[in-house]
């Protein structure tokens, strides 16, 4: 019990009590209030709800903001981590840094039996999570421990062959990390062009090659493989996009402990490959198993699922879409699903049901048509929206009705104004401008129905880019709009 | 009001039971968790032993469910260690509690990443980083600045803030690269010596190979630690080298240095003045070195490793100097110390040898009885002292020189001149077989040159004035800081050392 004594003794000593003013019963229940009062941030009255907080109940009477803040920050080391959703390695990382705050705390009031009862069992915790810097920290400590207080020599020096080996791989991580930032940057910079940027990640990739060889933490992988992939999307070679998430996949999977979403990140990229290279059923497949790794109800999980739904129907399969978009409707979390998101998807199945490509229960169809967007009865597209993606979707959607109105110019414009608004690039632009020369000779009198077939011939030739955002608005492609027009 | 939205939100997520402060007075009238009936019990000292905690609980000692108790009592000790109540305390300067701070802050920022708060990770971050950096605290300091760095492209892009950061966070990290290198240097040259107090010259070339590599780092950091190591390393050469007034300049070096930074820490000035302390000590400086010394000790937290280093210190120089009962009262303090049970095993043997001098000195009178009231002395005995220092037993060239004369003395004061004469005997064969004539130890050697003329012969004071005076004249002429000898080994001067034996000796 001597280690306990110890701790207890200091706590005593320095009277901790004194300082921990996390909040007691009533004061949490009127945190609950404040905090479900404030849950929604588009509450109106969510800049009056901290004036009106009643801290009166509160144990101070003078209670200010900041204390409120430094109060909370308080209670967060008092929450059981144990019994949140968290994923493992994130919740040890938290768990190894407070434990090396009080390592150090410890050595800074000269605990030190307590302090080698902390370290040790420290030190393994992270090498198994590859908690770099914590290893570096928790071995220094010991080593320091066994040069002065033991002077034992043979374990001074395995925990000095210990650090030269982590330095090694600290410095291979945070080179790779810089890469990775300076990789970023460029993507900021106003006059990179995809070319200058693939050719930055694959400078980078070749400098952080030799490290490669014997670093294998996830920190220094994942920067690693990233500028890989992103050297291959910017020049759009598909199948080595393919091949390093294959690759980094394995990687990650042959890990003790693995950051779930770092997985399904790559498998994610897998997916747009494999799309991209036109093998749509193999893409769902990987993207099935990249939303198992998704936390569910999550941004990136909707977000993986609306990959899948636009596989899905672009595969044809919109039975199996609707199965999956009334999924992701009745989920508990679709709070988390962006309201334009699902509207725009919303619409997707209204107008294929209008077009008769699927057959919808009056109740659904009823619920879709709730749900729909507010209309402007005179404008292109019907359905105003503050993001240009959805507002593209929607023209596309409205468009052989528009086509059949008369209206190809004013559609035609509309297209012109959101190439020109979304800053497209040009090699991207290619599906929308062979929309518009069919638009164009519609207009000069051609016979529509020969203009769009023409278009769909073209629209054949020109594969989708899954990954650039020119083609985001095609959740149902523009030759399967054409299809389904000309069909009707 | 996004921080205060993300913290609530956090919060409320959790139900009230997960949260449990043990440190808090037990409520009367309560049923109270284990855990805080277990803190409260050894806080108030009515458990003492695994079996007495076990007992408290209703459980077997040796069971599991005991051990899964134990296990999660300390892990629920753990975050109340982050609210020490340093600033408060007048054993920690302002460099220390801003340390304890940037700590508590870093655990804090750790834990509002794990729960997704970046933006209070963020100014958690910001706040820290300026403290870390205006103190020391260089961890702390890189980890902010890493995040601060990152947040600036990946979460609210700012080219500006990013750069400010990378800078910042390669200093840290070249700051954080040289003080583990100038600590490892340092531990890599102290931890020999830990166990023995031979000739050490082999160190002083070991520490100047890693001063090469560590000149490479002094233009470009400047920190408290590193400073610690790369001084701690210079020294260590010199005193390996028994260079008492070298050493004396580096330390006085190293503390002008550490005094021109806005920030200091006793615990690393403290190295350097105990240090200073012993140069000037071999140097025969002894009033000095016992008023450098006990302003330190005033700066040492009781019961902390620096506060028994200084106290050793101070007892080897007063015993050096004649200042006795100044030994013995340092020495009580020790002894008396709850903490000193906590200290290594090598402390409590050069504690031991210390206190065995102590007690000698005792029985021949001159420390005066009204000094020694706590009874430690006679509570000594001679046979459980020689079972306790199987450490130093093996330091053959050192400190096990400092055992063998001791107990001569102590047989010597029995007038046990049987016992006294093997060990006499003993101690020529050892001369010979660990101490070659140019092996360093000089003083070492004539004095036991000089006592050993005793041997093999009956004792008598005339005969052995005679046959030894040669020697102790050579001795006083050669002073106590000769350069070939660790200071530890000569707990007494040989000379007094020698009356003392002339005055043991029947006529």
């Amino acid at each position: 019990m001597t280690g306990f004594r110890e701790l207890v003794q200091l706590l005593k000593n320095y009277s901790a009590d004194e300082l921990i003013k996390v909040f007691d019963v009533s004061a949490l229940q009127n945190l609950q209030f404040f905090a479900s009062a404030t849950a929604d941030e588009r509450n109106p009255v969510l800049s009056t709800t901290v004036e009106n907080l009643p801290f009166q109940t509160l144990e101070d009477s003078n209670f200010s903001k900041i204390e409120l803040r430094n109060r909370l920050w308080d209670t967060l080391f008092f929450l059981d981590v144990n019994q949140d959703e968290f994923e493992e390695p994130n919740r040890v990382a938290y768990l190894c840094w407070q434990r090396l705050a009080v390592l150090k705390t410890l050595m800074g009031t000269g605990a030190i039996i307590s302090l080698r009862e902390i370290a040790e069992p420290l030190l393994q915790t992270a090498k198994k999570y590859e908690l770099t810097l914590v290893v570096l920290e928790a071995a220094a400590h010991l080593r320091q421990f066994c040069a002065l207080h033991d002077g034992n020599m043979e374990s001074f020096e395995v925990y000095c062959r210990l650090i030269a080996e982590y330095e090694d791989i600290l410095k291979a991580e945070q080179l790779a990390e810089d890469h990775y930032h300076a990789f970023w940057l460029q993507h900021t910079e106003p006059h990179s062009t995809p070319g200058s940027m693939a050719e930055q990640a694959k400078a980078s990739v070749l400098i952080l090659q030799p490290y490669a060889a014997n670093c294998h933490t996830t920190a220094f992988t994942l920067n690693y493989q990233f500028l890989q992939l992103q050297a291959a999307i910017l020049e759009a070679k598909w199948a080595e996009v393919v091949q390093i998430c294959e690759q980094a996949s394995n990687v990650l999977a042959k890990k003790a402990v693995v950051n779930r979403s770092h997985v399904s990140a790559f498998l994610f990229n897998q997916a747009l490959g494999l799309a991209n290279l036109g093998h749509l059923e193999q893409a769902s497949k990987i993207l099935i198993k990249a939303i198992a790794q998704e936390s569910t109800g999550g941004i990136n999980w909707f977000m993986f699922n609306e990959l899948q739904l636009k596989l899905l129907l672009h595969q044809g399969d919109y039975i199996a879409a609707w199965r999956l978009f009334k999924s992701l409707c009745n989920h508990r979390k679709n709070g988390t699903w962006p309201r334009e998101r699902k509207q725009v998807y919303n619409a997707v199945f209204l107008f294929l049901s209008d077009q008769q490509a699927i057959h919808l229960a009056s109740r659904d169809k009823g619920l879709l048509l709730l749900n729909h967007m507010p209309a402007w009865h005179d404008q292109i597209p019907e359905c105003k929206s503050n993001n240009l993606e959805v507002e593209a979707t929607l023209l596309l959607l409205q468009m052989p009705k528009w086509i059949r109105k008369g209206e190809s110019a004013a559609l035609t414009e509309s297209i012109q104004n959101y190439l020109n608004n979304s800053g497209a690039f040009a090699p991207h632009q290619q599906r929308w401008i062979a929309l518009m020369d069919a638009l164009e000779a519609i207009q000069d009198g051609q016979n529509q129905v020969a203009a769009l077939e023409f278009c769909q011939q073209k629209l054949t030739k020109i594969p989708l880019d899954y990954a650039v955002p020119e083609t985001a608005p095609e959740i149902l492609p523009i030759d399967a709009i054409l299809k389904l027009a000309l069909s009707v | 009001m996004t921080e205060l939205l993300e913290l609530a939100k956090v919060v409320d997520s959790y139900k009230l039971r997960q949260l449990e402060v043990l440190t808090r007075p037990l409520r009367p009238g309560v049923q109270e968790t284990r855990y805080r009936i277990m803190y409260h019990a050894l806080i108030n000292d009515q458990v003492r032993t695994e079996t007495e905690a076990a007992h408290l609980l209703g459980l077997d000692a040796k069971g599991r469910p005991f051990r899964r108790f134990l296990l999660e009592f300390r892990r629920r000790l753990y975050p109340p260690l982050l609210f020490l109540d340093t600033d408060n305390s007048p054993h920690f300067n302002e460099t220390q509690k801003a340390n304890f701070h940037c700590l508590r802050r870093m655990a804090l920022f750790k834990s509002l990443l794990y729960r997704n708060c970046l933006e209070n990770a963020r100014v958690v971050a910001e706040e820290v980083v300026e403290l870390a950096t205006q103190y020391d605290v260089t961890l702390v300091a890189l980890e902010a600045a890493t995040f601060l760095k990152n947040y600036y492209i990946t979460q609210y892009p700012s080219r500006e803030k990013h750069f400010y950061y990378k800078a910042y966070t390669e200093q840290f990290r070249h700051n954080w690269t040289a003080e583990n290198k100038a600590l490892q240097s340092l531990q890599a040259v102290v931890a020999p010596a830990v166990k023995k107090k031979s000739n050490q010259s082999d160190l002083a070339q070991k520490a100047r190979e890693l001063l090469t590599c560590l000149e490479s780092y002094v233009p470009d950091c400047s920190t408290i630690l590193f400073f610690a190591g790369y001084y701690g390393v210079k020294l260590t050469e010199k005193m390996s080298l028994y260079r008492w007034d070298k050493a004396a300049e580096i330390c006085d070096s190293a503390l002008s240095q550490l005094q021109e930074k806005p920030c200091s820490s006793p615990r690393i000035i403290g190295f350097f003045l105990i240090n200073k302390a012993t140069c000037l000590a071999m140097l025969g400086k002894y009033q000095e070195a016992l008023s450098l010394n006990l302003e330190n000790a005033s700066l040492e937290i009781e019961g902390s490793r620096g506060w028994f280093a200084t106290l050793e210190v101070q007892v080897s120089v007063a015993l050096k100097a004649g200042e006795y009962a100044l030994a013995l009262n340092c020495a009580e303090q020790v002894f008396l110390s709850p903490k000193f049970s906590l200290m290594p095993r090598i402390t409590h043997e050069t504690w031991q040898i210390l206190f065995a001098y102590i007690v000698v000195i005792q029985l021949i009178g001159k420390i005066d009885h009204k000094a020694t009231q706590s009874g430690l002395i006679h509570k000594f005995k001679l046979i459980k002292f020689l079972n306790n220092v199987p450490i130093y037993s093996k330091d053959k060239r050192g400190l096990n020189i400092s055992i063998l004369l001791v107990q001569l003395l102590f047989l010597m004061h029995q007038k046990d001149y049987a016992s006294a004469q093997e060990r006499l005997e003993a101690l020529r064969k050892y001369r010979v077989k660990y101490f070659r004539v140019d092996a360093g130890n000089y003083r070492t050697q004539l004095f036991l040159k000089a006592i050993t003329t005793m041997a093999g012969s009956t004792i008598r004071k005339n005969k052995f004035v005679k046959k030894s005076q040669p020697y102790i004249s050579l001795l006083s002429e050669t002073p106590i800081g000769h350069p070939d000898q660790h200071y530890r080994i000569e707990v007494i001067p040989y000379e007094t050392m020698w009356r003392w034996i002339i005055e043991m000796i029947d006529e």
